[in-house]
């Protein structure tokens, strides 16, 4: 989305078609890559030997520079889209195919197939007629002026006709280029994506296939003693019964002593006195399981190690 | 004759301000309009075809100031002007010219007199009055530019522009224009009647006042040739360019027509065009300059089935389906 930005922020800047100081080396460069290769827009190369500063070598590095914005807006359209649909398909793989393998490199591919072909999907139209399209004050002159390029036309009514488009191109922008509610919907759909992606996986989410992130209280595991020992305190002990109040009343005494001093009374306590019905209750191992969250699990499980060891 | 050629070579090698010239010729197509009134696109048509280089021919029913229009050009662009009433008796030398024998003190010796034709600005009134032989030296001498008599061949002046009229009523003795004549004409013009509005100006401008309605030349032959040069190195977009010729092909695949358009057809279009963008202060020929000029271009160079003449369906609705 940052490169998104970007590429944004770089179109809303006004094609400089008068010098062409700002960029000028990536200009000539450019320049320089239409005269050695057929011209995207139609298969013909500009005069290469045209004076740079002539309005026929001016208008050359107007189409250049409106042919990159083309190729910018065309970029982003493509990465705003190929993001889209590395995240779709990441959260549907996770979540209705969840035994493709890699499946994140399968998102990515998608993504790159996504965007490499979006951008040469955009790019096969000639950029300077998008550019006429966004821009139709400018269309006539400017479709009229490249064609003349093309043509080497150098007469005094195509030089006209240069400084004219050039003027007129002054006023015009590549930011029409670009669909801003388009960029914007897609960036929310990424937006909304990218937190689906985060929801599934962390929380997990299937509907084909098994998979790691299967509920947490249907894991066998709950029931299944783990390689230390340990078992479900809730398994082991049962459900919980009804306990019958105690039939015989016990005073209880607390003396007020210190803690140090000496009993002076014996005292006996009912060993039957608790437990339900009176069953013996038979001694069990406690444990816990992960999803209980014990806190201090590892020291829960020290204790019980050594309470084993001592019987 | 050498005159205007040394005025030629004058001026090729002078660079007139290309927005000068356009300026200009709006001046001239405003004094026009103080002598013309309520003619407006036909004016219109006329500064194309100068500038194109081209001919017109023009349909109108006698008395709607045609001579008056065609005066008026020549007034306000320093051109020479000529009228050619053609009659069943014309004869091609009366046009063209032709040899007297003239008295000199060396003797008598055969000199070339030169006809009406050899004008900048020539009206052809009712050309097809004329007879076919005599229609054939007019429209060959504004082909080719030049006349021949006795083995000399004789420039005509340049720029040369003729603007022949048709009467459309009157058809009795008269000898239609073929097909492959009508076809050297860049352009055809209709006249229509003026509005109520205008043809009351028409009357007070006329009748009051003095007899002429004063105009100002404010155009130079020479001025008008460097425009016509500019006309031609007007830049044309491809697609329009190739529009113009799908339009011009069309017609000779409609089934509306028996006969259509041909190649010259095709640059008439693209030339007058160029002339039209030039004219409204433009560097480039738009779409609406083709569509605009479709049916006066093609007008006069299709011919419609029997079927579309019983529909009284016309030329220039078949045109405009044809733009659609």
């Amino acid at each position: 989305m940052s490169d998104d930005a970007d590429e944004e922020e770089d179109l809303t800047v006004e094609v400089d078609l008068e010098s062409g100081s700002d960029d000028a080396p990536e200009a000539e460069g450019e320049t320089q890559a239409d005269d050695a290769t057929p011209d995207a827009d139609d298969g013909t190369a500009p005069e290469a030997d045209t004076d740079p500063e002539s309005p026929q070598g001016r208008m050359e590095r107007a189409l250049t520079a409106v042919r990159r914005e083309g190729q910018k807006a065309a970029a982003i359209y493509a990465v705003a889209d190929g993001v889209a649909a590395m995240l779709a398909v990441n959260v549907v793989l996770a979540t209705i195919a969840s035994a493709v393998p890699y499946p994140t490199v399968l998102a990515v591919l998608a993504g790159v197939a996504v965007l490499g072909g979006e951008f040469w999907l955009r790019t096969r139209r000639s950029p300077v007629e998008r550019f006429e399209a966004a821009n139709p004050a400018v269309a006539g002159p400017l479709r009229t002026a490249r064609d003349a390029v093309e043509s080497g036309a150098d007469n005094r009514m195509a030089a006209r006709l240069y400084e004219e488009t050039l003027e007129r191109l002054r006023d015009a922008s590549g930011v029409a280029l670009v669909d801003g509610a388009r960029v914007a919907a897609t960036g929310v759909v990424v937006v909304v994506l990218c937190l689906a992606s985060l929801q599934v996986s962390v929380v997990g989410l299937s509907f084909l296939g098994d998979d790691s992130t299967t509920a947490v209280d249907d894991r066998p595991e709950a029931v299944t003693p783990e390689p230390d020992g340990l078992r479900d305190g809730g398994a082991v002990l049962g459900d919980p019964d009804p306990v019958d109040r105690g039939s015989e009343d016990v005073t209880a005494e607390v003396e007020a002593n210190e803690g140090d001093g000496p009993i002076e009374e014996d005292r006996s306590f009912p060993s039957d006195g608790g437990g339900a019905g009176g069953a013996d209750v038979e001694t069990r191992q406690a444990a816990f399981s992960r999803p209980d969250r014990v806190e201090n699990a590892e020291l829960v499980r020290e204790y019980n190690l050594r309470i084993r060891e001592q019987e | 004759m050498t005159q205007d050629t040394d005025l030629t070579a004058d001026d090729e090698q002078y660079e007139y301000d290309i927005d000068e010239l356009q300026s200009k010729l709006r001046d001239a197509r405003e004094e026009l309009d103080r002598r013309i009134v309520g003619q407006e696109a036909v004016l219109d048509g006329l500064f194309v075809c100068i500038l194109a280089d081209g001919n017109a021919l023009l349909e109108s029913n006698p008395g709607l100031g045609k001579t008056t229009m065609v005066r008026t050009v020549a007034e306000v662009t320093d051109l020479g002007f000529s009228r050619i009433q053609n009659t069943p008796d014309l004869m091609p030398s009366d046009i063209t010219g032709t040899e007297i024998i003239r008295e000199t003190d060396a003797g008598r010796e055969f000199v070339f007199e030169e006809g009406p034709v050899f004008a900048n600005v020539v009206l052809a009134d009712e050309i097809n009055r004329a007879t076919p032989k005599t229609q054939a030296a007019l429209l060959e001498a504004m082909q080719e530019r030049q006349v021949t008599a006795s083995g000399d061949t004789y420039d005509l002046p340049e720029p040369f522009f003729v603007l022949a009229t048709q009467n459309p009523i009157d058809q009795s003795g008269t000898y239609a224009l073929p097909e492959a004549q009508t076809d050297r004409f860049t352009m055809k013009l209709l006249v229509d009647y003026p509005g109520r509005e205008q043809e009351e100006e028409i009357v007070d401008l006329y009748t009051e006042g003095s007899e002429t309605v004063p105009v100002e030349r404010v155009l130079a032959r020479e001025e008008i040739r460097a425009a016509q040069r500019l006309v031609r190195d007007v830049p044309i977009a491809e697609d329009v360019r190739e529009r113009a010729v799908d339009i011009v092909r069309r017609t000779r695949e409609a089934d509306a027509i028996e006969f259509g358009a041909s190649p010259r057809a095709s640059m008439a279009l693209v030339s007058t065009a160029k002339a039209r963008a030039f004219l409204e202060g433009r560097s480039h020929v738009a779409a609406e300059d083709i569509e605009a000029l479709a049916a006066p271009v093609l007008r006069h160079r299709i011919v419609l089935d029997f079927r579309s003449e019983r529909e009284g369906t016309t030329a220039d609705d078949v045109i405009a389906s044809l733009l659609e």
